[in-house]
């Protein structure tokens, strides 16, 4: 954890409570981290002493657990991802008149977005035709048209606004 | 020894509330868990093994601790992570064989058919648990909170709307009779994670990078955030200087050194708001404007006095400084499309789940919406959500908002009281059952 910049470089103006730290960088690692790394050691040594003893081979199951995880084999990452599962799920295939995972998500709202200052949080009557950066005052506006491009679509990522180029 | 084996005739039922945030485990029939752990594994920076959830606490340095879960927005995608999990409550903390007992599991609405086989599969093929209940919370919730107070509305009407407002999402259901009425619930994909998540990302561009630090920032929201009832004015207070801004306050970071766990600076400082947000109310009603002109000349002299009388920060000391983010965070879920999430608000989903059900229910689902969750526990948030939906009802619907007595354990007391009525065994499917009609057939039995 380390101090992003020298911090509370007096910019007082009226507007920012918060001290705003220089350019505060976008940070690089956003990935959550329950996605990292194997499945935990040895799930096979644990079993054989748990209370629960299944037989090798279950009669009624299509495919075999032992098929599937071979011992010896590390089982590296075969769990799916949410969204994975539920492409593979073909809900456009269910019928429509039965609520479903997709069926009960909230609709779009339908009252107009207010809008914040992507840099201090407070209310933000402009919007910077360039940078598309909502901001709170003139201050607050001088810092975004001194900012790299980055950082500018790191604040814009921040509300989902980011041009995404693929 | 297994607390199963002394069970004469009707076996034990563990009731299991598997929620992303925490797993709350107990056996049917007792007043509360015995056990609610976070339902993860973590690994401090240092060492290499995954403890259990349960052993964070022990852990001392939280800087930089991964946590690892087995469940993606809310749904179990990892089986093996969750077995592991599942076989630490069961072994270290319950006592109990999974082989000699019953499971009351608490699932999420509308769980995706593909998790639902593989949370049975574990159950039981793994465990091999005797038989499996599946419930949802909001009608536990509805059930422990009627139960609680046999004498109002809501238990005489036997119907309510449940707002739970939980870890990975937020769910408005109907509850009639008892159960969720299916076509008019509604899933918000917003929940105490992704509140987090923007407190960390906001926090991250305007002061300390804390993009690692997903736990320290949860205990931040936790101990800081709060619902505003009146935004405009709130970012008004958060503008001013000095100590007239008392929505400033300071975390102290933890060092790894000094500080193991981070903490308040100024526990009644922070929690000022309350009081003066109640003083203000009082003061407009009886219409002394006098005093709120008095507090706005404040702000001058204290800039003069903070150099002397404001608490000397010690240089070793890594001082998180937070203003609107105390308030702009819990406003994203009332609010998801001012923070670019294009998403309808908790109360206007309220108001959709109304209209799903029959015209005579609205009044009575309106004047009964109960909330439960970890993210309902926000100072504010009743009033705030009873401001919000008031607009959107109609004039002749009285709308009232309550909280159920516990928030977080609400769906496991009710799960405990089920588990210990006589319903619990006839609904309940075998694993006998389950065997030979494979998992979607015993699934409907469940309404689910």
């Amino acid at each position: 954890m380390k101090r992003k910049s020298a911090q509370l470089d007096s910019i007082s103006n009226s507007a920012s409570a918060t001290p705003l730290s220089d350019f505060p960088q976008p940070s690089v690692a956003k990935t959550n981290s329950s996605s990292s790394g194997g499945v935990g050691g040895g799930p096979g040594s644990e079993l054989s002493d748990s209370d629960v003893i299944l037989p090798s081979v279950l009669h009624f199951k299509r495919s075999q657990l032992s098929d599937r995880y071979p011992k010896g084999h590390s089982r590296g990452r075969h769990w799916k991802h949410l969204k994975q599962i539920i492409q593979a799920e073909n809900f456009h295939l269910y019928p429509p008149d039965e609520p479903n995972y997709i069926s009960i998500e909230a609709p779009p709202s339908m009252y107009p977005a207010k809008k914040y200052c992507d840099i201090t949080g407070f209310e933000a009557p402009y919007t910077d035709p360039r940078t598309k950066l909502r901001y709170a005052n003139a201050e607050v506006f001088k810092r975004v048209r001194s900012m790299p491009d980055e950082f500018i679509q790191g604040y814009l990522a921040l509300r989902n606004a980011a041009v995404i180029i693929k | 020894m297994a607390r199963g084996a002394a069970g004469v005739g009707k076996s034990t039922v563990v009731v299991l509330d598997n929620g992303a945030g925490f797993c709350k485990a107990g056996i049917g029939g007792e007043a509360d868990p015995s056990l609610v752990m976070p339902n993860c594994m973590a690994r401090p920076r240092s060492a290499k093994k995954w403890v259990f959830g349960d052993q964070i606490s022990e852990v001392q340095d939280i800087q930089g601790i991964s946590i690892r879960r087995a469940m993606d927005r809310g749904y179990l995608i990892n089986p093996d992570t969750e077995k592991e999990i599942w076989d630490r409550i069961f072994k270290t903390h319950l006592k109990i064989r999974p082989s000699e007992c019953s499971l009351l599991l608490v699932e999420p609405l509308f769980s995706i058919p593909a998790i639902q086989k593989s949370t049975d599969e574990i159950i039981f093929e793994e465990f091999g648990f005797q038989s499996l209940y599946v419930g949802n919370a909001p009608a536990l919730t509805h059930n422990y909170h009627a139960e609680c107070a046999p004498e109002s509305f809501l238990a005489k009407s036997n119907c309510s709307l449940v707002v739970d407002a939980g870890f990975s999402f937020t769910h408005a259901a109907p509850v009639f009779d008892g159960f969720v009425v299916n076509h008019a619930a509604k899933r918000m994909n917003l929940g105490g994670k992704a509140l987090t998540n923007y407190l960390k990302e906001l926090v991250s561009y305007r002061a300390w990078n804390m993009m690692d630090e997903t736990y320290i920032m949860e205990d931040v929201k936790e101990k800081l955030c709060f619902c505003s009832l009146d935004i405009s004015t709130d970012l008004d207070i958060a503008r001013r200087r000095g100590r007239s801004n008392y929505y400033q306050c300071d975390y102290i970071l933890p060092d790894g050194i000094k500080y193991k766990r981070g903490f308040v600076k100024d526990p009644d400082a922070a929690a000022a708001y309350i009081s003066k947000r109640q003083r203000l109310d009082s003061e407009v009603e009886e219409g002394v404007q006098e005093v709120i002109s008095r507090e706005a000349e404040a702000p001058r002299e204290e800039l003069r006095t903070i150099g002397k009388a404001g608490i000397p920060t010690k240089a070793d000391q890594q001082v998180l400084t937070l203003t609107n983010e105390r308030f702009l965070v819990p406003e994203m879920l009332f609010h998801p499309a001012d923070l670019g999430m294009n998403e309808a608000g908790l109360a206007e989903c309220i108001v959709r789940a109304v209209k799903a059900c029959h015209p005579s229910l609205y009044p009575v689902l309106y004047s009964n919406v109960l909330l439960t969750g970890g993210s309902t526990l926000f100072h504010g948030f009743k009033e705030r959500l009873e401001t919000e939906l008031r607009p959107l009802v109609p004039d002749e619907f009285q709308v009232s908002v309550q909280s159920v007595d516990n928030p977080l354990l609400a769906a496991w007391k009710g799960g405990s009281l089920l588990a210990a009525s006589q319903e619990f065994q006839k609904a309940a499917v075998t694993k006998k059952e389950y065997e030979e009609c494979g998992s979607m057939r015993c699934r409907r039995r469940f309404m689910l």
